[in-house]
């Protein structure tokens, strides 16, 4: 709570990322965070929520129909992002927009739910608004730049971080850990989710209680001095920090100045910065570690008794110039009552506050690029919108964009009739048709036995077939059977990715040999993924390209893998069980399949069963050992 | 757009280490004919501040900016939409118009539209915008320096708009304890300054750097001035083919960049002549982009090899 009254303060820690946590709660952070900013800037907040489905056009503006004046057909839509202008009436056309144009004590708070589905406009916005010094719009017609004056605050699961791109992860400066502390009584919460009467009624944040509202309003008067002590204790936690970001170290410092604004304190102390650290769960680098055990530093931020304050803030300072930090204990007892007032507990002890930093990278590359096109002439109107775009034909057309850009030269391109009738006058050059995302049109389906891989070279065989997924944009499937770090050692995993390119695959084609080799419940992902594919609903995947890398050496029943454990002796039943699935992948329709046979020394006949039972063509991928002689 | 007292970015002089990006948009300054400057690193680390504040201290205005939401007639040019609606047709002049002759900024160049790319791409290569669109007739000569900052992490660029950039810096984030100790207190002085800006009150600190401010301007105005009469001698052209060679240089512009680089260089620390030193300190901003290797890779990798190389180089005559 502490660190949302930071982030009020400090306008450069307005960017907060949360990480793991509910919807309800950042809905909790974001009303609370909003009454502290009013209380701070002295104006009201808009509560802005960002999702999947905004488009550009929705962001920044466009123009719309419906003007204030006949005269007026259009008239300039602003965007959810675009700041609203001071004077109250402005000609909907004007243009070149300078910063005293808008109304800039307008302050936007903008909740963004789960950072990893945002749509792709909505993260390019992001890339341009968050933490800049300006902000540019340059869209049909507008000119406009102004001091962006927007609050952030975004929810992430520590654990899908991959998918996000560094880039945007970057410009999130206050990280907090969301998880709820399980202290309640689970049994009174779930009374109060089943009492059906409650339902409907949102949960509205009670008013910040008075003392909080006073605290706030006095840190604006005070900037505490920069003391030599608190930059080398920033310095402390930041010099270890595995990827070095300028930006991580800022904001640890505004984030410490922030608080100690909030404490009202008249100089920035080491112990400022312990606080802020711990907050955002940053934890001493071995050099403090070792060179300085005082335990009085490792408070947490744990709120201290106020008798335990007053020793810690008072040490320190030894060449303290302002000893007004004594009133800080005031504040102290103050503290618990913002936490229950609006019954918002972050994780007291957060976890990694940079898990992008180890996270396995599981977006495409690039990611933040618009997507690039396959065809000039695309005829297939499939894949989501994400904007429009000119066009000479017909197909896909994009209406009412169209009849837009014709509205705007309807008076040059028709004189006014006598009775003042105009029908709309449509030029080719008003012709705009829908940019969608590219669909994958094949499908490659790659079953690998990790179990089987140790002697062959299997991936100078398999080369072709990736080639091809590149060549013609196939999204990927990838079974992993028998993988070392599978979830479930007696389960096979699937990877889905738009593209071969995702580095999500080719880490899971690299995974070590583990020591089960549920083959039966790979071939089923497999057919049930194929089948999916292939058959539900307008997919529009027209083949798919099965690649089956196995000795065909099954030694998990399809049951025991459901199960999730062995229930009876094994003997065959992998084996058995896997041929059954294969004779089903045969009667799919548009699938080919393949099947790379690694060539076992015992059980040599098992591959070729497997590849019967498939339908497949096989391949055999000649051993390591006669590559080398080669 | 003389919006220099409602947004403050900070002065130029204030920002702390990055030699490369400051030396590379000083001499796209002194010699326009570069064309252009790439800056390509590490998140955070100040490129898109420096170009802004270097367009406030030499054009008195921040940079005419192409942003990723750019669409094309507000490029190219279109017509004046407040105006079509009264029946009246007004020309709207585009972004390339509106930097003819100072600095048009790219920020996130590399995450920009394709088409939007193409655009620039012939405008650059021709130095003439032409535009045929939406019942727009029109050819004007332009020239501006192009300025680009990216994340090569989020993609390349393609080799054609590479090309296009005179100069290129690959930015790294200072890692010595004593610069980054310095980066953060500066941020902290300017935020406490504008703090002080927002309460009223005037700040010393930003008086005091403006000042510095207008002192490096007129030192850049004044190499600008003086750098048709810094003589480049043969030998010294005949090193900058070389170093194009040596390096496979991509196209016929790196022997080209390096020497009207290295002449900038010599006008900006007041030298008559161009000397292998003055070569020496531009030849990695003119030769990086420039290799084979870098269209296979997003990264700029340059090596202190490379530099043993270029004095070897320089030095074998």
């Amino acid at each position: 709570m502490r660190s949302l009254a930071c982030a009020a303060i400090s306008p450069g820690l307005r960017s907060i990322l949360v990480f793991d946590t509910t919807p309800s709660t950042l809905r909790l952070a974001a009303q609370s965070t909003s009454q502290m900013l009013e209380i701070i800037t002295g104006h009201q907040v808009n509560l802005v929520t960002l999702g999947t489905y905004e488009a550009e056009d929705h962001l920044w503006g466009s123009w719309g129909l419906g003007g204030e004046s006949e005269e007026h057909l259009l008239q300039w839509k602003s965007g959810l992002l675009f700041p609203s202008s001071k004077e109250m009436s402005y000609s909907p056309y004007a243009l070149n927009k300078s910063p005293d144009w808008f109304d800039n004590s307008q302050l936007r708070l903008v909740v963004i739910p789960n950072l990893t589905k945002l749509s792709l406009g909505v993260v390019r916005a992001c890339v341009a608004l968050i933490g800049t010094d300006i902000a540019h719009l340059e869209r049909h017609g507008q000119q406009a730049h102004w001091q962006p004056n927007i609050c952030w605050i975004a929810g992430c699961a520590s654990d899908e971080v991959g998918m996000v791109s560094p880039h945007l992860l970057d410009r999130f400066a206050l990280r907090l850990s969301g998880q709820v502390a399980k202290t309640t009584d689970r049994a009174v919460s779930l009374l109060e989710v089943v009492d059906d009467r409650r339902l409907g009624k949102e949960t509205l944040p009670k008013p910040l209680p008075t003392e909080i509202s006073d605290r706030l309003r006095k840190s604006l008067q005070v900037y505490p001095k920069i003391t030599a002590k608190a930059i080398a204790r920033i310095f402390d936690y930041t010099l270890e920090l595995e990827v070095y970001s300028p930006r991580r170290e800022i904001a640890l410092a505004r984030l410490s100045l922030a608080y100690a604004q909030l404490r009202g304190a008249y100089q920035l102390s080491p112990d400022h910065v312990d606080t802020a650290a711990g907050m955002i769960g940053l934890k001493k680098g071995i050099k403090l570690t070792e060179k300085s055990p005082n335990p009085t530093l490792e408070a947490q931020p744990e709120l201290p008794k106020p008798t335990e304050a007053t020793s810690t803030l008072t040490l320190p300072l030894s060449e303290q110039l302002e000893p007004s930090t004594e009133e800080e204990p005031v504040y102290e007892s103050e503290e618990p009552e913002v936490l229950a007032a609006t019954a918002l507990t972050f994780n007291p002890d957060p976890v990694n506050p940079y898990p992008e930093d180890e996270a396995a990278v599981e977006r495409e590359a690039a990611s933040l690029r618009l997507p690039p096109r396959r065809f000039r002439s695309s005829a297939a109107a499939r894949g989501p919108i994400i904007g429009v775009e000119k066009t000479r034909t017909l197909q896909d057309l994009a209406v009412v964009r169209t009849l837009l850009e014709a509205a705007k030269f309807q008076p040059i391109r028709q004189p006014p009739t006598a009775n003042g009738q105009r029908q709309l006058v449509l030029w080719l050059t008003d012709l705009h048709c829908y940019r969608r995302l590219p669909v994958a049109e094949q499908m490659l389906t790659l079953v690998l036995d990790h179990t089987c891989l140790r002697d062959c070279n299997w991936q100078e065989e398999l080369l072709p077939y990736l080639s091809w997924a590149y060549v013609e944009r196939a999204s990927v499937c990838l079974i992993q059977v028998g993988a070392a770090d599978a979830q479930h050692e007696l389960r096979a995993a699937k990877v889905m990715a738009q593209s071969i390119l995702v580095p999500h695959i080719s880490t899971g084609m690299e995974a070590e040999p583990g020591k089960a080799t549920p083959l039966a419940h790979g071939l089923d992902l497999a057919f049930q993924t194929l089948r999916h594919t292939l058959q539900h609903g307008r997919s529009a995947v027209q083949q798919a390209v099965l690649v089956v890398i196995s000795d065909g050496r099954g030694n998990v029943p399809l049951e025991a893998s459901c199960l999730g454990r062995v229930t009876s002796p094994v003997r065959r039943k992998g084996v058995e069980d896997a041929l059954q699935v294969a004779k089903r992948i045969r009667g799919l329709d548009g699938v080919k399949a393949v099947l790379l046979n690694p060539q076992p020394k015992q059980y040599a006949d098992l591959p070729l069963d497997m590849a019967k039972a498939l339908g497949a063509t096989v391949v055999a991928i000649s051993p390591l050992s006669a590559v080398e002689e080669v | 757009m003389s919006e220099t007292s409602t947004i403050q970015i900070m002065p130029y002089t204030l920002i702390v280490g990055q030699q490369q990006i400051r030396l590379a948009l000083e001499l796209a300054y002194i010699a326009p004919h570069i064309g252009g400057v790439l800056l390509s690193g590490q998140r955070g680390t100040g490129k898109s501040t420096a170009v802004r504040a270097f367009a406030q201290i030499m054009y008195n205005r921040l940079p005419v900016t192409i942003p990723i939401n750019a669409t094309e007639d507000r490029v190219v040019g279109g017509w004046r939409i407040d105006e079509l609606m009264r029946s009246k047709a007004v020309p709207q002049p585009g972004l390339l118009e509106e930097a003819n002759g100072s600095l048009l900024y790219i920020d996130e160049v590399n995450l920009l539209d394709d088409h939007i790319v193409n655009i620039i791409l012939d405008v650059t290569s021709t130095g003439v915008l032409v535009i045929q669109r939406e019942g727009r007739s029109s050819e004007q000569p332009v020239s501006f320096t192009l300025v680009g900052t990216m994340n090569p992490e989020e993609g390349g660029l393609r080799p054609q708009l590479l090309d296009r950039f005179g100069l290129m810096v690959n930015v790294e984030a200072e890692q010595n304890e004593a610069e980054r100790m310095s980066i953060l207190k500066t941020v902290l002085e300017f935020d406490r300054a504008l703090f002080q800006i927002k309460a009223g009150e005037s700040s010393d600190y930003i008086d005091k750097a403006r000042e510095e401010d207008q002192k490096h301007k007129a030192l850049l105005l004044k190499a600008r001035k003086n750098f048709y009469s810094v003589e480049v001698p043969e030998n010294i052209l005949n090193q900058c083919v070389s170093l194009a060679i040596e390096f496979n240089a991509e196209g016929n512009r790196g022997d080209y960049m390096i020497a009207l680089a290295s002449r900038a260089y010599a006008a900006l620390v007041g030298a008559k002549k161009v000397t292998n030193d003055h070569v020496a300190k531009v030849a990695r901003l003119g030769l990086q982009h420039r290799r084979p290797e870098v269209l296979q890779s997003n990264q700029m990798l340059w090596s202190d090899k490379d530099d043993e190389q270029v004095t070897k180089i320089l030095n074998s005559d």
